[in-house]
């Protein structure tokens, strides 16, 4: 049989696709079988393996020299009209203080990212920290230069006391938090809003960009940042810090309480049948609970039936209607 | 699609360059041949997405983000600098010689030296789609994205880039490969 030019492109297609990973299974199927067709389709197929093999020529970049020259600086240190009196006073800086300035102007990072968000990490100065996953937290190798964090995604802090750097403090794009010895949670995962809830202890929550937007939170106290403004209110649910405890509390509480937070979670979506069933109410303590058992647990004790259609779990029955 | 803003912060930033930088550096230099002009092309690049970072709404994913704004600066780059890049130089030369780019394949030392020539002599698109794919493992719909051609046209490159690949160094494939690859090892 001869082939048409169309045809040989096609096939250099598949191949091509097969090498980048990019071959669905049925294209697979087709490929294989040409390759059996006949011992030129299977050596073409051989050469072009090879031919994907060879090594593109080494390059290679410096990294952490590249880093130091676009990291975020601090503000600019002067202004545009005594560019020439900064540069100049920069370099005595340099020649008087090279090293020292070398120190202070590129510390050590140290980086840490979420895992497992029930396993504490330690810090430097002994304090303890719970990442959610995926969450980032850097600040200077051994706090050298004092207990400042940056933090985006969501962590739980447990802040050791200490009388030599008695400050802590941690930064998000649009927050400062700064403690004396306490247990708080850091929230950036909403890019809307930043919050702050406190376990124990006292924290203080301010503005990055207008420091007289601040406030104090205690104990059993929540802040959230939300267009520049700060609103503190009372934390009402005793399971905000489920995600890192991995315990889920309920107390007499309604469905209509218990759904966001199971939702919030497992991280899915849990709907009722009939808004009456929002009111049933139950109660029940979990340790490290999974979905399914959760759910069948509350149906037994509620009288309804749960089902899952599209990734949403759908809460149905006559429910508690008769129940006070 | 999702807008998103692309860096939340200081520490994403500080992800996308300790991911990408190397690679956006070498895509580069594939267009430029000079590594001091591909490092500070990139290294302005990042500067700008930082100090801009809170008016770039993102439609797609940052990794194509940033490779197509390093693709733009980069042949920007050629545009306004009327550089010539070593493979336009390498061109010119052939073309004085009589145009014996194929000889000169066959008579390379080894493989990898005829297959950078090779290479040099695809059309430039077809090269920068067949280098992404197979040096930086960027998935088709990436390069589409970051190229702003269709995913169909990825397939057809690739397949293209292939076939000639094959053709130039054909006798190297059959005979030069299984000892290169001894040797290497």
């Amino acid at each position: 049989m001869n082939r048409t030019p169309d045809d040989i492109n096609r096939w250099y297609e598949l191949i091509a696709k097969d090498l980048a990973g990019e071959l669905s299974s049925a294209e697979k199927l087709e490929l294989n079988q040409w390759r059996q067709e006949k011992p030129e389709h299977e050596s073409m197929n051989a050469s072009l393996h090879d031919l994907w093999k060879v090594p593109e020529e080494a390059v290679t970049f410096d990294e952490d020299a590249a880093w130091m020259k676009v990291r975020p600086k601090e503000r600019p240190m002067f202004g545009i009209g005594m560019r020439w009196i900064g540069m100049a006073a920069g370099l005595l800086l340099l020649l008087g203080l090279g090293w020292w300035l070398k120190q202070w102007q590129l510390p050590e990072m140290q980086r840490m990212e979420g895992v497992a968000a029930h396993i504490p990490l330690w810090l430097p100065d002994s304090s303890q920290v719970w990442l959610d996953k995926g969450a980032v937290l850097e600040f200077e190798k051994n706090f050298a230069h004092g207990r400042h964090l940056r933090l985006s995604g969501k962590a739980y802090f447990e802040v050791k006391k200490n009388t030599t750097q008695p400050e802590f403090s941690v930064k998000t794009q649009d927050i400062q938090v700064q403690v004396l010895g306490t247990g708080f949670t850091v929230n950036t995962l909403d890019s809307a809003c930043t919050s702050v809830e406190v376990a124990h202890g006292k924290v203080r929550v301010q503005s990055e960009e207008k420091k007289e937007v601040s406030v104090i939170l205690e104990k059993g106290e929540k802040a959230e940042f939300r267009a520049g403004q700060l609103k503190k209110s009372k934390i009402e649910s005793a399971n905000f810090r489920a995600w890192q405890t991995q315990s889920l509390l309920f107390e007499d509480q309604d469905l209509a309480h218990i759904l966001p937070e199971l939702e919030s979670y497992f991280q899915v979506n849990i709907e009722v049948e009939r808004p009456e069933l929002l009111s049933c109410r139950f109660t029940a303590h979990f340790e490290k609970p999974a979905l399914a058992e959760t759910l069948q647990i509350l149906c037994i004790s509620t009288g309804l039936q749960f089902t899952e259609s599209n990734g949403t779990f759908i809460l149905s029955g006559k429910g508690c209607s008769s129940n006070p | 699609m999702q807008t998103q803003v692309i860096f939340e912060d200081e520490a994403s930033y500080r992800q996308a360059f300790k991911l990408h930088y190397a690679a956006l550096c070498r895509m580069v230099y594939r267009i430029l041949r000079d590594k001091d002009v591909c490092e500070d092309i990139v290294q302005d690049l990042f500067v700008r997405v930082w100090e801009k970072r809170n008016s770039i709404y993102l439609q797609g994913s940052v990794k194509s983000y940033l490779y197509r704004s390093a693709m733009n600066a980069a042949l920007n780059h050629v545009q306004s600098k009327k550089v010539k890049t070593r493979a336009a130089i390498d061109d010119v030369s052939f073309e004085l010689q009589g145009g014996h780019l194929p000889d000169e394949i066959s008579q390379a030392d080894d493989l990898q030296t005829a297959f950078q020539k090779a290479l040099q002599e695809l059309p430039e698109g077809c090269r920068e789609i067949f280098m992404l794919s197979r040096y930086e493992q960027l998935s088709y719909k990436e390069i589409a994205e970051t190229l702003e051609i269709s995913p169909k046209t990825v397939e057809n490159q690739m397949g293209k880039a292939l076939r000639v690949l094959r053709e130039k160094l054909g006798s190297f494939l059959q005979t030069a490969i299984g000892l290169l690859f001894l040797l290497k090892l």
